[in-house]
């Protein structure tokens, strides 16, 4: 069965939507698009394009297994953490892939929790660095 | 001909036709239903993911917004060359990944032959010290083929980095955009001209020497760093040689151009002749070659009406060469002495001392200006040695220390954009400056006058 573009992402909003069941949290539909918005605007302010359309999905559902979410903060620290995994992300090229960015992602939130977020992409960025992470560099000439 | 007719891509010519433009046509004309569209849709979006999972070598699912519209720039150019020839209806079943192949492998055959046709290039150059010849052969289109056989190829297909400016007949492709071509397509039009204007140069190899010393004098400049097209300076001397006496050369003597004038101007038609000399070039050159050359026959009439007409000066003869007010200056012996003479100076302490050595020992203008380098005065110091120079010193110093002002037999003027072209934060070069500025203004015109009426030979 074919499924058009607004069917499919009407299946992922209720993914989405499950996984936040799951810690006890309801979130509305406005919410939930106000997320994907903010993730857009992030990646055209960075120059950047996200091809995973379940990019949001993962970031979401693996920051909610942290327990570290509640009702009253999760907006604001999902925000947090969609821009600075996006920074992240930018920064560095394809020798540092996804998943090892949203592992010392998530080791670094665990660290200190909702405290110090706005440090946080600064620590992932040094820890990475320390990896081996090769600074992101432009491939194509474009005029 | 034919090979530059075989890829004439109609599709490109419209800026607005892509793959999106395409296939919404398709669908709004009733070629392909609505789902078959959306379908496409998706198709594309699949295809830019796992074009951009391979760009990232599979490590993320994000790229930056230029990486991004390479992808969208390949799918669309491999997509055009595989679709060229089919009509919308096959839109209906034939997939878009289809198209895609069959594109890229139009494009690696293409690029195949790019490369045969640079190897042949490059076997039959000419000897040519011209800059930007060069760069075509021995760097900008070595440069595309490097990234084609990197692990990016496929993104690198349809985009050409360099330039390619060394100007055609038809003139520069000005950021690619002249020709309406991108990529692959844009350098195999490109070689293929370029190798049939290297093939109609080639016919003149052992006169090519001759004429580009003569060029040099005539116009004060060597064709190393110039712009300039060369089949287009053949081929108006070409065309004089026939005029004049049936002769295929390139070579012409200082009366054949005032034979040459008289005779345009006093036939009454100057085209049918030109047109006709034109069409016995037939004769020598193969007819690819001559076909490419008479679709700018234009070109050359223009040229030849100006030539005629307005009095320009197109074409390059042997000019006698002027023996009077040339300065040979040697550098031979010059380099025997110089530390023994720089030695000594430095040992020296007055100033009179100094510009008095200067003066009796250092021979060389190329050796005053060494030691000059070498800090030997100290700031006022370098105003009292240059007031001890006569004029014409002074003027050969200046033309040794400014040699671009040569090239095309430009005047002398001693204004600040002349001042320009010193370098002041070379001290002596900065009080020269200075020196040249505080001069009254009747030896300003005495040096000008100098410095226009000799020529410097090194």
């Amino acid at each position: 069965m074919y499924l058009s573009k607004a069917d499919i992402l009407q299946h992922e909003l209720v993914d989405v939507k499950q996984s936040f069941l799951k810690v006890h949290i309801q979130i509305s539909d406005e919410r939930l698009i106000q997320l994907l918005k903010f993730q857009l605007s992030i990646c055209q302010s960075l120059y950047w394009v996200e091809l995973d359309s379940t990019m949001l999905h993962k970031i979401i559902s693996l920051f909610l297994e942290t327990g570290s979410l509640y009702e009253w903060n999760y907006m604001l620290v999902l925000k947090e953490l969609i821009q600075s995994y996006y920074i992240v992300r930018s920064t560095f090229d394809y020798h540092t892939n996804d998943d090892e960015i949203l592992t010392t992602l998530k080791e670094e939130f665990l660290k200190t929790g909702d405290v110090s977020l706005e440090t946080l992409p600064k620590r992932v960025k040094t820890y990475l660095r320390k990896e081996g992470g090769h600074h992101y560099k432009e491939r194509f000439d474009i005029i | 001909m034919d090979i530059i007719t075989k890829n004439d891509l109609t599709l490109f010519k419209d800026p607005t036709n892509n793959i999106f433009h395409i296939v919404t046509h398709a669908q709004t004309h009733h070629f392909i239903s609505e789902q078959r569209a959306n379908m496409l849709y998706q198709e594309m979006e699949n295809l830019v993911f796992a074009l951009g999972k391979q760009l990232n070598h599979n490590a993320s699912t994000s790229l930056s917004s230029h990486s991004y519209k390479r992808i969208w720039d390949t799918l669309n150019y491999m997509f055009l060359h595989g679709f060229q020839d089919n009509g919308y209806l096959s839109l209906q079943d034939t997939s878009i990944q289809t198209y895609f192949d069959k594109g890229l492998s139009i494009v690696k055959k293409d690029v195949e032959y790019i490369q045969d046709k640079l190897q042949h290039l490059l076997s039959s150059s000419l000897s040519i010290n011209n800059d930007r010849y060069l760069s075509i052969l021995l760097h900008q289109i070595p440069n595309y083929l490097i990234y084609t056989n990197s692990y990016d190829a496929l993104f690198h297909y349809c985009w050409v980095d360099d330039d390619l400016d060394y100007p055609l007949l038809d003139g520069l492709p000005l950021f690619h955009d002249m020709y309406h071509l991108q990529g692959s397509d844009l350098l195999l039009y490109y070689i293929n001209r370029f190798s049939i204007e290297q093939q109609f140069c080639g016919c003149f190899r052992n006169e090519l020497p001759t004429l580009f010393h003569q060029y040099e004098v005539q116009m004060g400049v060597s064709i190393e760093y110039l712009s300039i097209n060369i089949m287009e300076l053949l081929v108006m001397q070409v065309l004089a040689n026939i005029i004049l006496y049936q002769k295929f050369s390139v070579l012409l003597e200082e009366k054949d151009i005032h034979y040459l004038k008289e005779k345009l101007q006093n036939s009454l038609e100057l085209p049918t002749l030109i047109m006709h000399a034109l069409q016995q070039l037939q004769h020598y050159l193969p007819t690819e070659t001559y076909n490419y050359l008479e679709s700018f026959k234009d070109i050359f009439l223009k040229k030849y009406q100006l030539f005629v007409f307005e009095d320009i000066q197109y074409l390059i003869y042997k000019e006698p060469q002027q023996t009077n007010n040339v300065i040979m200056i040697n550098n031979e012996d010059s380099s025997k002495n110089f530390l023994i003479n720089l030695q000594k100076l430095q040992s020296l302490s007055s100033n009179f001392e100094k510009i008095e050595y200067m003066k009796q020992h250092v021979v060389s203008f190329y050796d005053v200006i060494d030691i000059l380098e070498h800090d030997i005065f100290f700031d006022d110091e370098y105003l009292l040695y240059y007031k001890s120079l006569s004029i014409s010193e002074l003027a050969i110093l200046l033309k040794v220390t400014i040699t671009n002002m040569q090239a095309f037999h430009q005047k002398w003027v001693l204004n600040n954009s002349l001042f320009d072209e010193f370098d002041e934060t070379i001290m002596w070069q900065e009080m020269l400056v200075k020196f040249l500025k505080q001069m009254n203004s009747n030896s300003k015109l005495e040096l000008e006058s100098i410095l226009n009426t000799f020529q410097l030979h090194p």
